[in-house]
């Protein structure tokens, strides 16, 4: 890994930073329609944490800094689209390194699916905390989906998300990320200790033991206080303008239609990418 | 069968505009969220009224995590009262907007 370059020197004391490493899906596509977002609602320097393949078949002029990492990790993920299961190699291992790679002092940490359409997480780089990320998904269509994610197994310790996580160079971010690493490290006996399918490595639960252990076990000092707005695999986008994006989601044999103009996580990201 | 069906499209209607309705206001909500010398408060009536009714310019408040702010009473409460009305005034209009709309097919 190394910082291959620095495209000029904006203010390094915040930013955003995403991961985007292609797969079978087009993930710097879509963290390059993010950056446009980003610097539209938040005003802020954007660096993309990307390997040489994906930067070498695309345009990252956009960002302001390119940071490679062409570690290899083996993991698959399968996205349950309306008519069709996507099976896709899913390159999130190294998450954990965001610490030691961002070039900023307080950093906002995206998946690059997570559309911002608001200036909302700025009040987020003004207040006084080393470490903030979500502990609750709002389901957008309604039904509730994520109601079984609250915890990583039914009883077992709370699960945050790691979509967005804001951090500062600190000594509890610092700790927080290498205990993150040491998990990833040691999945196996993690997913014992706290009762949950090993399968599958997921940042989420990795960043939710890490904070469960060093936050001082059972507190929610961490969190953000609104839900993160996520838009579910079933649900398949049918329009994206400047009024938002308009889905559509089968319930009991009936097309059920919304339209979204907020920040948003979304999980079709095949549908996505055909709108952007 | 008419009326059923009719019955059917009717609470569809309803369940796509409570969605939408649930969906704006948590945005609104989000929007209140405010900072002030490094904590985070929620710029609602109760703020904005216990500001009013303080005396004294500088006071200590519990902010959002729990952590003791100390807090300039007068520019805490301009910087509320903004962000209230600007979050109210969005769900204002876009709720009579979202009243309009029978159909989320239509937005």
């Amino acid at each position: 890994m190394n910082n291959l370059k620095l495209q000029d020197e904006p203010n390094k004391s915040k930013g955003v930073v995403m991961f985007a490493r292609n797969s079978k899906l087009d993930y710097m596509r879509i963290a390059q329609h993010n950056c446009k977002l980003i610097k539209q609602h938040l005003q802020l320097p954007v660096a993309v944490i990307t390997d040489t393949r994906t930067r070498d078949e695309s345009d990252t002029s956009m960002f302001d800094y390119v940071i490679m990492d062409d570690t290899e990790y083996n993991n698959t993920r399968v996205f349950y689209l309306k008519s069709e299961k996507l099976a896709t190699p899913w390159l999130n291992g190294s998450r954990s390194d965001a610490y030691t790679l961002t070039p900023f002092e307080r950093t906002l940490l995206l998946d690059a699916d997570y559309l911002i359409m608001s200036d909302r997480y700025k009040t987020l780089f003004d207040i006084d905390q080393d470490l903030s990320c979500h502990y609750d998904v709002l389901d957008v269509t309604g039904q509730n989906l994520y109601k079984t994610d609250q915890r990583l197994s039914p009883y077992t310790i709370p699960m945050v998300w790691a979509t967005a996580v804001v951090f500062n160079k600190s000594e509890f971010a610092d700790n927080v990320f290498a205990l993150m690493k040491l998990v990833k490290e040691h999945w196996q006996y993690y997913s014992a200790l706290y009762q949950f399918n090993r399968k599958m490595f997921r940042n989420d639960f990795a960043l939710s033991i890490a904070l469960h252990i060093l936050g001082g076990y059972g507190t929610e000092a961490f969190r953000i206080p609104w839900r993160l707005p996520t838009l579910t695999s079933r649900a398949r986008i049918i329009d994206y303008d400047e009024r938002g994006i308009k889905y559509v989601y089968e319930k009991q044999e009936r097309d059920y239609v919304g339209r979204v103009q907020q920040d948003i996580h979304i999980m079709d990201k095949k549908s996505l990418v055909d709108f952007i | 069968m008419e009326k059923v069906d009719q019955l059917e499209q009717y609470a569809q209607a309803r369940f796509e505009h409570a969605v939408a309705k649930r969906n704006l206001k948590e945005r609104i909500e989000a929007e209140l969220h405010i900072t002030h010398n490094g904590g985070m408060f929620r710029a609602d009536q109760n703020l904005i009224a216990f500001l009013n009714s303080w005396e004294d310019s500088s006071l200590y408040m519990i902010d959002m995590y729990d952590n003791p702010i100390q807090v300039d009473r007068k520019t805490l409460l301009t910087e509320a009262k903004r962000a209230n009305q600007y979050a109210i005034n969005s769900y204002y209009t876009e709720y009579e907007q979202l009243k309009t709309t029978r159909r989320a097919k239509q937005v």
